[in-house]
């Protein structure tokens, strides 16, 4: 596996006003890596995926892209601010995401259609492409998002709360899409979450935002057998930092009859395991 | 009846003029800056009075005022500090306040005033239709070449500059070019009206069309179909022009609204949970 550098931040801070939002950020993103953004609501997860997206200059600090042209960043916002009434298609909506590419006056061609078109089959949506994107629902155009990041021929994408709302089936569904779509395209993943059983378990990195980042380098040693009762149990400290109020994020009382049942979990890192887990595991 | 060399260069100034706020319309309704067209022409008023106090041309003074208030809303309101309407309200009412003052410095009476405010079929000059012209040309030119990028801009913004449109610079050239748009019609529809003449076709297309290209040439052609009519009507009855475009644009918005086969959503935002299980790979 290459580790070469897309993006470092250094001694990055974000304030709005008297609010801190970020402080003294220093994390690297390697081109290939997944990596999951956990932390509790508030915890400064939108704001770091838009300092990356070159929305939010930092206060302080340097982000530093190598290689990499912003345009080749794809950006999934949380939710968008749009009127839905907008009459656009949903394939409208994905070649939005090749007009960069375009440069000024030309128009998308036949070329652009088509990988927009492929892309939006790839995320199941092809039925629906020429359906106005507003009549589309929620997780539809969530993938629409995703597959206009797509068409840009992104190296990094960068996902926030992506399946929000979602049962874990479909997270677990949705998650499985994107991990082929890392495979295929050969990405490099950013994705936040509060979602502490399923997320975790299909990427490589964990990383804690809470004001600050803390990256853990293998979720493997985090969520092998006796970790992960003390995580859904009381000790989630020994995990996530102490003073993080992690019970914001994923209440243990709650979590562990409904769907913290840790065998499903295990089993489905079981069945998808990278190869590098794996090794870890066996 | 369209002998009458005043009435074909009202005619033919109506053409483009209507052709021009149309398509510009198209993105003013769609990015809810309806009322901001409104703010632009009355901002006019100012400086059509200069224009008669100093004895310079009105369309170079007006569009100065027009211009300036345009981007003066925007940039106050892009800032975050003050909202939108208060804006509006503020350059509105201060273009007023100008226009009043610079003509009480003026003795006598301004036989053209009323043409102005109320547009007037007999007030283009030869002059006149080649500066709308020239400001048509340099308008749809720019249109052109910027649509994609005003398209991708005006349906989410954020994921536009994220994606590296310059979408800020194109905020301020879709309010210039609506300001001087504004300011090239306002002799045949007048100040009062004029916005209306912005707004009424790309509102009423959008009845018609759930697809952008269709929404845009209804649009023109809802707005040619107005002026043209309004104009000849207006010259039988002897009534004044403006109005009665509007009163016709009106009318066939209403009727649109009643018997759209769209019947618009308003805006439904369809259970994201819902969605999501409903499968993730297709
Ligand atoms: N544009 C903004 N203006 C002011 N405060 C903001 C803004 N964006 C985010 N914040 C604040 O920054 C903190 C981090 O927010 P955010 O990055 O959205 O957290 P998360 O995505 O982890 O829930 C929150 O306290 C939030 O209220
Ligand atoms: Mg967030």
């Amino acid at each position: 596996m290459s580790s070469k550098i897309l993006v470092s931040l250094e001694d990055v801070s974000v304030r709005f006003q008297e609010l801190t939002a970020l402080h003294d950020v220093n994390i690297q993103i390697t081109a290939g890596s997944s990596t999951a953004l956990i932390g509790p609501n508030g915890g400064g997860k939108t704001t770091l995926l838009k300092v990356i997206a070159g929305l939010i200059k930092p206060t302080q600090g340097r982000v530093r892209y190598y290689d990499l042209k912003r345009a080749r960043i794809g950006y999934v916002p949380q939710e968008s601010v749009v009127d839905w009434r907008f009459p656009v298609s949903a394939l409208d909506v994905v070649l939005m995401g090749r007009y960069p590419a375009l440069g000024l006056i030309r128009r998308a061609g036949r070329h652009d259609r088509e990988i927009a078109l492929t892309m939006l089959a790839r995320v199941g949506l092809r039925d629906v492409a020429i359906r106005p994107v507003g009549a589309l629902s929620g997780g539809q155009k969530q993938r629409v998002a995703i597959a206009r990041a797509l068409v840009g021929e992104p190296k990094l994408i960068l996902l926030d709360e992506p399946t929000s709302g979602a049962d874990v089936e479909a997270k677990d569904r949705f998650y499985s899409l994107i991990r082929e779509l890392k495979e295929e395209l050969s990405l490099t993943i950013l994705v936040a979450s509060h979602d502490l059983v399923v997320v975790p378990s299909f990427v490589d990195d964990v990383a804690c935002v809470a004001k600050s980042v803390h990256l853990h380098a293998c979720p493997s040693e985090i969520w092998d057998e006796e970790h992960f009762q003390r995580l859904y149990g009381t000790q989630m400290e020994a995990i996530f930092h102490g003073k993080v109020p992690h019970r914001m994020v994923e209440p243990p009382a709650k979590a562990k009859p409904s769907r913290g049942d840790p065998a499903r979990t295990r089993n489905t890192r079981n069945t998808r395991n990278t190869p590098k887990s794996e090794k870890g595991k066996k | 009846m369209f002998q009458a060399a005043f009435m074909q260069r009202a005619l033919i100034a109506g053409v483009l003029v209507s052709i021009l706020l149309s398509v510009l319309g198209f993105f003013v309704v769609l990015r809810r800056m309806s009322f901001i067209g409104v703010g632009i022409a009355h901002a006019a008023f100012g400086g059509v009075a200069l224009g008669h106090l100093l004895g310079i041309p009105v369309f170079l003074s007006a569009s100065v005022f027009s211009v300036a208030a345009g981007l003066g809303i925007g940039a106050v309101t892009r800032r975050g500090r003050i909202k939108e309407d208060t804006a509006i309200g503020i350059f509105f009412a201060a273009g007023m306040a100008l226009g009043v003052l610079f003509l009480s410095l003026k003795p006598g009476y301004i036989t053209d005033l009323a043409s102005y405010l109320f547009g007037s079929i007999l007030a283009v000059t030869p002059t006149d239709l080649w500066i709308i012209a020239a400001a048509a040309f340099l308008i749809l030119v720019l249109l052109a070449l910027f649509f994609k990028e005003l398209l991708a801009s005006s349906f989410d913004a954020e994921l536009a500059r994220a994606s590296g449109i310059p979408e800020g610079f194109l905020f301020y050239l879709l309010l210039g070019l609506v300001s001087l748009g504004i300011v090239s019609a306002i002799k045949l529809v007048g100040i009062i009206l004029v916005s209306a003449l912005l707004v009424l076709p790309a509102a009423t297309a959008l009845q018609w069309s759930e697809r952008y290209g269709r929404v845009l040439a209804l649009s023109a052609l809802f707005g040619l179909a107005y002026t043209v009519s309004g104009l000849a009507i207006s010259y039988w009855i002897d009534i004044p022009s403006g109005a009665t475009i509007v009163i016709l644009g009106t009318a066939v918005f209403l009727l649109s609204l009643a018997i759209s086969p769209l019947r618009r959503r308003k805006g439904n935002h369809p259970d994201r949970t819902r969605s999501a299980q409903s499968g993730t790979t297709g």
